[in-house]
């Protein structure tokens, strides 16, 4: 049997994801209205239009701060139906599978190494001024 | 008002319903499966939930329904729902903003410059070999977070599967690389590292840079937040 308090505890956790999935689904569907606008993904929108709510509130309501973080743990899972789809793109990477060794590899690799030549010479600096 | 009435009235048949409930409950359990795996071996860059649960789900469907866009069908609700998930990002964009008003350009830059090398450098090695201009567009969002990179390429006339599966290649290379990047550079500084990691190699380098400290984490996270919507918006204004 389950106790009181766990019950409660149980139902207060409900009512912070039926919370957070309300704001999270209203800010997209805002963001996607707002695309016949702006010409952004709905995706980019929602995330400036929460963005925007954070910021003017000054703080992250805490239902927010409790729930978000576990569903963008689990983010990977939602990726795979589209993933699904390379299925269907088989014999064009095959085909092309030499282009995409160079594009993906070598090109991923040389980013790398500029980036952190980069930042090491912009950070090092930062690293040496006096406080 | 009984269930049948209300499928109806969405235009969807219980067979819809229960199909895509079933194909919910794989996905969840092969899902299950991916993350105990990828723990066993210590979240090894291999074993990723995103390749193992991908692998088990398309192994499954050849099993029971060969037709991958139909299972692809039955799975909309859980697409549907990576839209909202993705604007929870806004949270860890929130949580980055005081670095990015303490450092501004100093990190700003190096995010920049990989953000702009990254996509021209892929999308010219595919012009030049004469890919198809769908895969092109493409290959163009292979460095920001898999959602904006899927959302992005569809906006782009690209294919959001094919994107996805660049994007994740790319994470993965990324987080084997490093240690090679590190040494022949003879740079291994945590702040590098983290915006190396989140610039090229998004969220799978991100949860590396987690691995390796806190502070290469905070600057994944925030190279990954600014490279995601820098490039979106970017690409979107440029050639949507």
């Amino acid at each position: 049997m389950l106790s009181k308090p766990r019950v409660h505890q149980l139902f207060h956790h409900l009512l912070q994801h039926i919370g957070t999935l309300i704001v999270l689904i209203g800010a997209y569907e805002l963001g996607d209205v707002a695309s016949a606008i702006i010409p952004l993904p709905a995706t980019i929108n929602g995330l400036f239009i929460l963005l925007l709510v954070f910021v003017v509130y000054g703080k992250v309501p805490r239902f927010l701060n409790a729930v978000i973080p576990v569903y963008l743990g689990h983010m990977s899972m939602f990726f795979v139906p589209a993933i699904m789809a390379v299925w269907l793109f088989q014999q064009a990477v095959y085909d092309h599978w030499l282009a995409l060794v160079l594009a993906l590899v070598l090109t991923t690799i040389a980013s790398m190494v500029l980036v952190m030549w980069v930042s090491n010479k912009l950070l090092k600096a930062t690293d040496n001024t006096p406080r | 008002m009984s269930l049948s009435s209300v499928s109806s009235a969405l235009g969807l048949t219980l067979s819809d319903i229960s199909h895509s409930a079933m194909w919910i409950v794989i996905l969840v359990l092969c899902y299950g499966f991916a993350i105990r795996l990828a723990k066993w071996t210590n979240q090894h860059v291999l074993t990723h939930p995103i390749l193992n649960t991908t692998t088990l789900v398309l192994t499954f469907t050849q099993l029971i329904e060969p037709d991958v866009q139909r299972v692809m069908t039955h799975l909309h609700p859980i697409i549907y729902l990576l839209g909202p998930l993705t604007v929870g990002l806004a949270l860890p964009v929130y949580n980055q903003l005081p670095i990015l008003r303490q450092l501004g350009v100093k990190v700003l830059l190096p995010i920049a410059v990989g953000g702009l090398f990254a996509p021209l450098s892929a999308f010219s090695v595919l012009y030049l070999l004469d890919a198809e201009p769908a895969w092109q567009l493409t290959i163009l969002t292979k460095s920001i977070t898999t959602p904006f990179a899927m959302d992005t390429a569809t906006m782009l006339g690209g294919i959001a599967g094919l994107a996805a599966v660049f994007n994740i290649i790319t994470g993965v290379i990324g987080v084997m690389a490093l240690p090679s990047v590190n040494r022949w550079l003879q740079i291994n500084d945590d702040k590098a590292n983290g915006l190396v990691l989140g610039t090229i190699a998004h969220g799978i380098g991100t949860s590396k840079a987690v691995l390796l400290s806190e502070q290469a984490g905070a600057f994944a996270s925030l190279a990954l937040c600014v490279n995601g919507v820098g490039t979106a918006i970017v690409l979107s204004v440029l050639l949507g």
